[in-house]
């Protein structure tokens, strides 16, 4: 049953093989390109389509009258749309804060990569095959590319049913024509590209010897190309826009000195940072800063999103003392909450309590679930439930003295910090916002991506376990909802929030379009988390709930201590791929009119004055965007998958 | 022996899975410090019954009253009872994200309500007990079936139970690993520990056992002392079950 | 042994209910379910009073009013009702749906055997294209086709050929044209006499399969080949040939429309009331038999726990809703009908000719005014510049999921079974034919469907490039006459209902594999 099976160590079996001998390059094509005549043709017609594509693609990108410029000259409307940027000139822009932001995340990152001790060596070798196999590609596709700018394939062929064919065939052939005859642009890319293959190939060669160890820490690469990016910055001509009384001015082939100066010392905080995390974790071991830093990244999203982006305007002088109501409301809402719920919690959490407890918090759940039915500050009603939900936790979780310490002291903590964010909610923002919303662009889509993952995995955590509850009306209901929500389009369930939601809530609750765009995704991805959550539930044998049952562990116990830790483990493949999900469909935003990312390239840049009707471009670059953080995200979970099978089974 | 007082007390106990009834009425008692193995070919039920005593299973009709407490709906019984009778199983259901100390004292800690140092002193001591002190940070998956077993007792043992289940605790063991679980086993029946013992093993039931219950269809079809199940047993049933495995 | 007992048996024991296990778990479900119901309530007076005070139409009366708007494309571009223009738009939607997923499927599975093929320049290509083509998001290729189609300049067909246009001026036909207007090619089209040929195709298909089984029990019976299949095959392609020429005796079947469709028009809306009544009755009736005879055991009737009664009584509860409902609201008893009645008369009409004309009529593309901004005739199957980038969008998208799907079945055969089914002496083929497709055929299914159905979904992202599906015509409706609730809650019924078809045909081909394993 339980016979050990040795893992096969690949690099064990490396060892014990008798080294064979490299293909040379004809034995390798012959074997992977020619080995039959099926075959043969598969290779011809793949590389015919390859270099079609790549032909009309380079051809495309580098035509006289693409407009690039459009892309360049907005880069700083695509992260941030058009945050308050000074519209009149007395105002003064506040990029200062997207810096103060961005920054933050940045070196943030850089703290948490020394915490956790990201990063493996790569070996020398290996990175000058890689370099070879880059340069390899820009010759190709120097080769490939096409001789005059505006090369139609298609245009003088008469012929119909073989025009295509002799099309592909005729280039081909012309390829290596045109090889001979390259000049230009393209024959220095193609030199290039050869000089960079035939050095690398030599440093590998001359590398090879000292084997896999002889390499650096990957960081440098990242480090790398941070400083690279950072020096482009300086030196590429991008261009950029500014407001002048009210009106946007736009200057290409310029580089405003607001970019690339900030980013350059974010650039030397981040690599300054990390290594200040590495003597600290040298110093004091990674616990602690990793506990610091979960803490950090937690409040950063409200942080950075309601005070830094937003700046909540706490002053009480302005219009009709609008501050008043902070003391009059929100202090209390802590005061009872926090210090007086906190006083309850802690008296419901000692164990001699019993059923008295038990009652105590069944009473306070009604009571919570009532406060929905009178009219009531909705605040007071998120922060009532939550108490509840503590309450019931209390008998559970907080056996001991410390725990209990640590279990009151955490609603504390967590009371302070949402009173004070509720607060910054309902405070006007003293910016001047130019926009429908104060967030756009990539930023609108990161913010909406993260906060709908993030709010809606809790939901969807509770209805996967009402789905496998053995419950009927739980489980019914909970199958419905999924069920129905998986059922529509997430566009259908956007339209609703936006037009229908507010039909449904008495007239003094206002939700802007951005709150109501998270709402419907945090509602949408629930049910598809769900989903996933389920098959990780379904995959725990009975066993495991057995064991936990005849050792007295309650429902609740059991769930969080046993079966949830398990279950997530085993869907986070599924949960990375439904983060992916998520963030590639906030882009329906840009239909009920956000100034997301795409909405930009879309409706906004191609209607600028001197960028009028450039649309393509926009969408290649953001499609382009969207790729690199997709793309990165996916196989970053697939290192991950191989990491957490640690400890398992 | 007769001195002790009853500890489990079943009348008429009987379960169905749909038509299939499992038990048909069980009627039994057990004693205080007792040792009962209960044997019986696959399917005779008495899985079953074991797991109705810790309400794994609910019986639909009779009484199981343990320690005084009839097993009912009443939330306080079921978890007062949980809380007394421990028990171990068969796939040992260790669990597999957390490391052999975390397993034996997630109970302690968050059911007895004892301070985590004190649940992993006396964590210790049981892994030096079933002879594992040293495993104490491995995860179940880094160690073979038996060790796990004997984290499976010790886990048990940390709830401080008086009555001890065991459900074929040896029945997914490779040969060579069943006698050092069985040793365990047999250091707990000479402690004074009330056990329930489902097993094959009739070596341990012969050496160990006061008592042994012989299952078949859902009933108790023979009981008494090992010498005298194994050496003239009356019913046909048993004799049948004794020559086939013997 | 005598059973001692210490302390008197508490039988009956009276366990106070905050501390009964049954109690506490109906409780909260209870508390629950009154909750959820209460928000909906509240969240339904305010809607209420909210719509009343903004004058806001929650009547579904739009649908039977001229709208007054215009659709780019579909069977009927003036609707001249609301109604009528929701079902444009859902043919719309059904239209790219299925041509999206005839060409998906093929696409996908192309791609996905080519990702594993052992030609090293196509497995990557494969690759490159999956990994590109789904780490973008769907919106933005879908916007990205729309602006290629329609800033191609002039006519990229092939016009000018040996089978295309000799008169540039009076316009032309060719084979296929592509252009900012759309593409169009060669088609084959249903004509008159299609329906009646079809139901005798249908006959045809009926027939193969009878005579299938029969050779196949034949070679059965003797050992030697029978070429079950081929004979399956050519019955079809001979009915399918008569057929072309006999098909107007299956006109008959229009007069059974008719008469059905007659006979519905002439039932009183109160029959199907009872009937409607009686089903739910009678469903609720079986579930509880059922669960009773779940619990019956040779004694008799095990005994019931607190939960069954539970159980049961909510069973019993939701059958009288259903015939409250159906008493109450005689609006869906009425419409059933009528759409009942309508669909048999539409039938009626499709069977109506019985004059013999060919089934299928085959038309090639015509430009009738070539040039920058050409425009096509009707003789070819035209998509339409709004058509086009959502059809290529979504089977371009679709296609890269599709491909690891058929990927994913194909390596999750494991190498153990073909080592046995060659261990036994089959052929290549005979282990292909009988061992791997089958059981990669079980594997692929499951998710084929649900990107069959996430196909349908995405089809609602025509929005943004104006395609009149049925979302678009949907908001186009709410903005003239300010009906969201109505055209929105018709949004989910629709879609739910293609989920659920989708998932039903799904799973009845799960249960039907089920069978065969067992």
């Amino acid at each position: 049953m339980d016979a050990e099976i040795t893992p096969i160590d690949p690099m064990l079996d490396d060892e014990l093989a008798p080294e064979s001998p490299p293909l040379s390059a004809t034995m390798w094509m012959r074997e992977n390109l020619f080995s039959t005549k099926a075959n043969t043709v598969l290779t011809f017609v793949a590389v015919s389509i390859i270099a079609f594509i790549i032909r009309n693609v380079v051809a495309w990108i580098f035509a006289p009258n693409r407009g690039w410029e459009a892309v360049a000259t907005n880069l700083r409307f695509y992260m941030v749309q058009a945050y308050p940027a000074g519209p009149e000139p007395e105002i003064p822009n506040q990029f200062v804060r997207v810096w103060v932001s961005a920054g933050s995340i940045v070196v943030l990152a850089a703290l948490s990569l020394a915490a956790w001790k990201v990063g493996t060596k790569v070996a020398f070798t290996k990175l000058f095959a890689t370099i070879r196999a880059a340069g390899a590609a820009v010759a190709l596709v120097a080769f490939l590319g096409p001789p005059t700018q505006n090369l139609d394939l298609l245009s003088g062929i008469d012929f119909p049913v073989i025009g295509p064919l002799l099309a592909v065939a005729g280039s081909l052939l012309g390829f290596f024509i045109e090889a001979a005859l390259m000049t230009g642009g393209r024959l220095v890319a193609f030199l290039i590209g050869a000089a960079i293959v035939v050095g690398a190939h030599l440093a590998a060669k001359a590398t090879k010897p000292r084997g896999d160890d002889y390499g650096f820490h990957s960081l440098w690469m990242v480090f790398g190309a941070g400083a690279i990016v950072i020096v482009a910055l300086w030196v590429v001509p991008f261009g950029h826009y500014f407001f002048l009384r009210g009106e946007v001015g736009f200057e290409t082939g310029t580089i405003a000195t607001s970019t690339s100066g900030p980013w350059t010392v974010i650039f030397l905080l981040a690599v300054g940072g990390y290594f200040l995390a590495r003597w600290i974790v040298r110093l004091l071991g990674e616990k602690s800063l990793r506990s610091l830093l979960v803490l950090f990244w937690s409040l950063s999203l409200p942080v950075i999103v309601l005070f830094v982006l937003r700046d909540p305007d706490f002053n009480p002088a302005k219009d009709g003392g609008g501050f008043d109501f902070l003391p009059a409301t929100d202090v209390w809402i802590w005061f009872i909450f926090g210090i007086l719920g906190g006083l309850v919690i802690a008296g419901l959490s000692f164990p001699r309590l019993g059923e008295l407890g038990r009652a105590a918090s069944g009473l306070l759940v009604i009571g919570s679930l009532a406060m929905w039915a009178v009219p009531m500050l909705m605040r007071v009603r998120l922060i009532g439930f939550l108490f509840a939900m503590f309450a019931v936790g209390a008998q559970t979780f907080a056996g001991d003295r410390r725990a209990r310490v640590r279990y009151v002291g955490l609603w504390v903590g967590l009371t302070t910090v949402l009173v004070v964010l509720f607060a910054a909610i309902n405070t006007q923002s003293s910016l001047f916002i130019q926009g429908k919303t104060f967030l756009g662009g990539l930023t609108l889509t990161f913010v909406l991506a993260l906060t709908s993952i993030l709010l809606s995995f809790p939901i969807g955590l509770l209805m996967a376990l009402g789905r496998t509850s053995s419950m009927p009306i739980f489980r019914v209901m909970s199958t419905m909802y999924i069920e129905l929500v998986r059922g529509i389009p997430f566009i259908t369930v956007l339209i609703f929030f936006d037009l229908i939601l507010i039909l449904f809530l008495p007239g003094n609750v206002e939700f802007d379009s951005v709150t109501l765009a998270i709402l419907a995704g945090t509602l949408f991805s629930a049910a598809y988390l769900a989903e996933n959550v389920r098959g990780g539930l379904q995959a725990i044998p009975k066993g495991q709930y057995e064991a936990a049952r005849a050792m007295g562990l309650s429902t609740l116990q059991l769930t969080v201590f046993v079966v949830l830790p398990q279950a997530l483990r085993a869907v986070i493949p599924a949960l990375v791929g439904q983060t992916i999900a998520i963030f590639k469909d906030t882009s329906l935003v840009a239909i009920i009119g956000l100034f997301d990312f795409l909405f930009i390239a879309d409706k906004v840049v191609p209607a600028q004055t001197i960028f009028l009707g450039i649309k393509l471009e926009n969408i290649v670059f953001i499609a382009a965007v969207y790729w690199m953080f997709t793309f990165s995200f996916s196989r970053a979970s697939l290192k991950l998958e191989k990491k957490v099978g640690l400890g398992e089974y | 022996m007769n001195d002790k007082r009853d500890i489990i007390v079943c009348e008429g106990v009987k379960k169905w899975f749909g038509d299939f009834q499992a038990l048909k009425g069980i009627t039994t008692s057990i004693k205080e410090q007792e040792v009962v193995v209960v044997i019986g070919p696959s399917g005779s039920g008495k899985s079953t019954f074991i797991r109705t005593l810790n309400r794994l299973e609910v019986h639909q009709e009779g009484t199981i009253v343990i320690d005084g407490v009839e097993l009912t709906n009443d939330l306080k019984n079921i978890e007062k009872i949980r809380s007394e009778v421990g028990m171990v199983f068969q796939q040992f259901n260790l669990f597999p994200h957390l490391t052999v100390m975390q397993n034996i004292t997630l109970a302690p800690i968050w059911v007895r309500k004892k301070p985590k140092a004190e649940a992993e002193a006396d964590a210790m001591k049981l892994l030096d007990r079933v002879g594992i002190p040293e495993q104490a940070e491995k995860f179940p998956g880094q160690l073979s079936g038996g060790q796990q077993q004997r984290v499976a007792i010790a886990r048990s043992l940390a709830m401080e139970p008086r009555i001890m289940l065991f459900d074929e605790p040896t029945s997914a063991l490779d040969p060579e690993m069943i006698k050092e679980v069985l040793d365990v086993m047999k250091e707990l029946a000479l402690s004074g520990m009330t056990m329930i013992v489902v097993t094959h093993e009739m070596g341990f039931a012969k050496e160990v056992a006061d008592r042994v219950l012989f299952f078949d269809y859902g009933l108790v079809v023979e009981e008494g002392t090992p010498e005298h199940f194994f050496t003239s047993p009356e019913h046909d049933r048993t004799k049948l079950f004794l020559s086939q495995i013997l | 042994m005598a059973i001692q007992i210490e302390e008197p048996r508490q039988r009956q024991q009276r366990v106070p209910p905050w501390r009964n296990v049954t109690f506490l778990k109906w409780a909260a479900q209870a508390v629950f379910l009154f909750a959820i119901l209460a928000v909906f309530w509240i969240l339904g007076s305010q809607a209420g009073s909210n719509l009343e005070d903004r004058g806001i139409d929650v009547s579904f009366g739009f649908l039977n009013t001229l709208p007054g708007i215009r659709l780019a494309e579909g069977i009927d571009v003036l609707p001249a009702t609301g109604g009528r223009a929701l079902y444009v738009g859902i043919v719309n939607m059904l239209r790219v749906t299925v041509a999206g997923i005839f060409a998906a499927t093929v696409l996908g599975i192309i791609v996905g055997v080519s990702r594993l093929s052992k030609n090293w320049i196509v497995s990557k290509v494969a690759t490159g294209y999956i990994e590109t083509v789904r780490n973008i998001p769907l919106l933005v290729q879908i916007i990205a086709w729309g602006v290629v189609i329609t800033t191609i300049p002039g006519n990229l067909g092939f016009e000018t050929g040996p089978f295309g246009c000799t008169d540039p001026v009076s316009g032309c036909e060719g084979w296929f044209f592509l252009s900012n207007k759309g593409a169009s090619f060669a088609w084959l089209f249903p004509a008159d006499g299609f329906w009646q040929w079809f139901a005798f195709l249908g006959v045809g298909v009926a027939a193969s399969i009878w005579v299938y089984r029969w050779r196949y029990h034949l070679k059965e019976e003797r050992g030697d080949e029978t070429y079950a299949l081929t004979w399956g095959t050519l019955t079809v392609v001979a009915f399918a040939a008569i057929g072309w020429f006999v098909h107007p005796i299956m006109g008959f079947l229009g007069y059974l429309w008719g008469w059905i469709s007659e006979l519905l028009d002439s039932l009183p809306v109160w029959s199907l009331q009872a009937v409607l009544a009686l089903l739910a009755v009678f469903f609720a009736g079986l579930w509880i038999k059922r669960f009773l005879d779940d619990r019956r055991t040779p004694a008799g009737l095990a005994k019931l726990t607190d939960d069954d009664i539970f159980r049961i009584g909510s069973a019993a509860f939701a059958g009288l809703v259903g015939v409250i409902v159906f008493f109450s609201l005689a609006g869906i008893s009425e419409w059933i009908l009528n759409s009942g009645r309508d669909l048999f008369s539409v039938m009626d009409d499709k069977f109506e000719f019985l004059d013999g004309g060919a089934p299928l009529s085959f038309g090639r593309p015509s430009l009738v005014q070539p040039g920058n901004f050409p425009n096509y005739g009707d003789t070819g199957l035209t998509m339409s510049k709004l058509f086009f980038p959502v059809f290529v969008g979504v089977t371009i998208y679709t296609a890269a999921f599709i491909a690891e799907v058929v990927r994913g079945g194909i390596l999750a055969i494991s190498k153990g079974q073909s080592e046995a089914g060659l261990a036994l002496g089959l052929s290549r083929t005979q282990l292909l034919r009988f061992i791997i497709l089958p059981q990669a055929f079980r594997i692929i299914l499951p998710p084929m469907g649900n990107q069959y159905l996430n196909l349908a979904k995405n089809t609602s992202l025509g929005i943004a490039v104006a395609y009149p599906e049925v979302v678009a015509v949907g908001q186009t409706l709410y903005n003239q006459t300010g009906a969201t609730i109505p055209v929105i809650t018709l949004w989910m019924l629709f879609y739910v209902s293609v989920s659920l078809f989708i998932s039903a045909i799904v799973n009845w081909y799960n249960r039907r594999v089920a069978l065969v394993e067992r």
